[in-house]
């Protein structure tokens, strides 16, 4: 039997920070915050909340959808580049606060927005070859801290957000080929340069590879995954902003009820955003095929293909 | 390279930027001065460059207000530019 996604759990701070206060400081008015960046307001951890903090309540929604029992988890693994310190590991945190078996892998993997795709094929091929049967793919990538709140580029997008996903067997969605790419040269177009510094981000040129390799991966990801853009019910896209979602909808030719948009109540959450939405999917039995892609920092790109596993 | 600025009528309407209908936009108004914001510009740039199989470099965006502005500077360096793709 193939590993696969058995649940999700998310959390979702409670803080937010409304992006309407900032009309006349960027000259903008409240059809570009909808109808363009799609961020009303941006979810913010409380002061004192850490990382773990955030991995440790997503694990507790989990619990409560019916999430493994502790004593069986023997691999843990943490998307994340904002893991609040940086040694030890936040997945070795996250094992000490949830009380793991010490006979438990943990390893943390430092990547952005395509960081959940990437997860989950890094985390299920670690499983399969080592024969692990119980894993916890946790994304955790709080960037208020890094934001400059005087900064239009990224100061209306960006919320703060944890998921935790079960991979087992007798799984609800199992993967099929994964499809992965790097644009390198392009890295310095969306960045941090240093733990203390701030998030900078060219706009125009992440719009621009967005929208110039993601349709192009989807098609390819589709061929070689022998499956129709017709016969897939849901297009989870990263929610970068409205106005990328929506860009790529259009290039693709979706009809826009498969292509879910979210975030206007608590805004981007990088790795966080695709398992926040397929959480919701999960339990729609009437979606029976998904592609997920996600991208951004790197500038990077990963896409896959989820069916449930009675459709095999 | 010989660029209208119907034909760049024409690729603002595939990319689908509705916030005025592209044929009343005036070639010598600047576009952001006749309801297209940051992001609707993008997303022209992006199709324009799609459409001519170009890729105009940034130290050129000023050059891009206007329509008939655009149309001169593609006819004047789109085949530069798209040696440079």
């Amino acid at each position: 039997m193939q590993l696969g996604i058995k649940n999700i759990g998310v959390y979702l701070p409670e803080g937010r920070a409304s992006n309407l206060g900032k009309l006349a400081e960027f000259e903008i008015d409240e059809t570009f915050i909808t109808e363009k960046i799609g961020v009303r307001s941006r979810s913010i951890m409380a002061p004192g909340e850490s990382t773990t903090d955030l991995c440790v309540r997503a694990f507790a929604d989990l619990e409560l959808r019916g999430g493994p029992v502790r004593e069986s988890v023997d691999c843990v693994v943490v998307v994340t580049q904002n893991p609040g310190a940086n040694i030890p590991h936040l997945s070795a945190r996250v094992h000490a606060a949830l009380n793991l078996p010490e006979r438990c892998a943990c390893f943390d993997i430092s990547l952005g927005c395509s960081g959940y795709v990437y997860g989950l094929s890094a985390i299920q091929a670690f499983m399969d070859a080592n024969k692990l049967s119980n894993g916890l793919l946790f994304t955790c990538d709080p960037y208020s801290p890094i934001i400059d709140e005087a900064d239009k580029n990224t100061s209306m997008l960006f919320g703060d957000a944890a998921s935790v996903t079960w991979i087992s067997k007798a799984a609800e969605l199992t993967a099929g080929r994964f499809t992965f790419g790097t644009l390198g040269s392009e890295h310095a177009e969306l960045t941090c340069a240093s733990p203390a510094g701030s998030l900078t981000m060219n706009g125009r040129a992440v719009f621009n590879f967005a929208a110039r390799y993601v349709p192009a991966d989807i098609k390819q990801l589709l061929e070689i995954n022998a499956v129709s853009l017709a016969a897939v019910d849901r297009f989870i896209f990263h929610q970068g902003s409205k106005y990328i979602v929506d860009t790529l909808r259009k290039l693709l030719r979706l009809d826009a009820a498969k292509v879910p948009f979210d975030i206007m109540e608590y805004g981007n959450t990088v790795s966080s955003s695709i398992p926040i939405i397929l959480a919701k999917d999960l339990g729609e039995s009437a979606y029976r095929t998904f592609v997920l892609c996600g991208f951004g920092a790197g500038l990077s790109w990963a896409s896959v293909v989820l069916t449930r596993p009675s459709d095999i | 390279m010989n660029v209208t600025i119907d034909q760049l009528r024409e690729i603002m309407i595939q990319a689908e930027i509705t916030m005025k209908n592209p044929a009343e936009l005036d070639s010598e108004v600047p576009l952001r001065q006749q309801g297209l914001d940051s992001l609707d510009m993008a997303t022209f740039v992006f199709f324009l460059e799609e459409a001519l199989g170009i890729t105009i470099p940034h130290t050129e965006y000023k050059r891009l207000g206007t329509l008939k502005s655009l149309a001169d500077a593609l006819n004047e360096h789109g085949e530069e530019w798209a040696k440079k793709k």
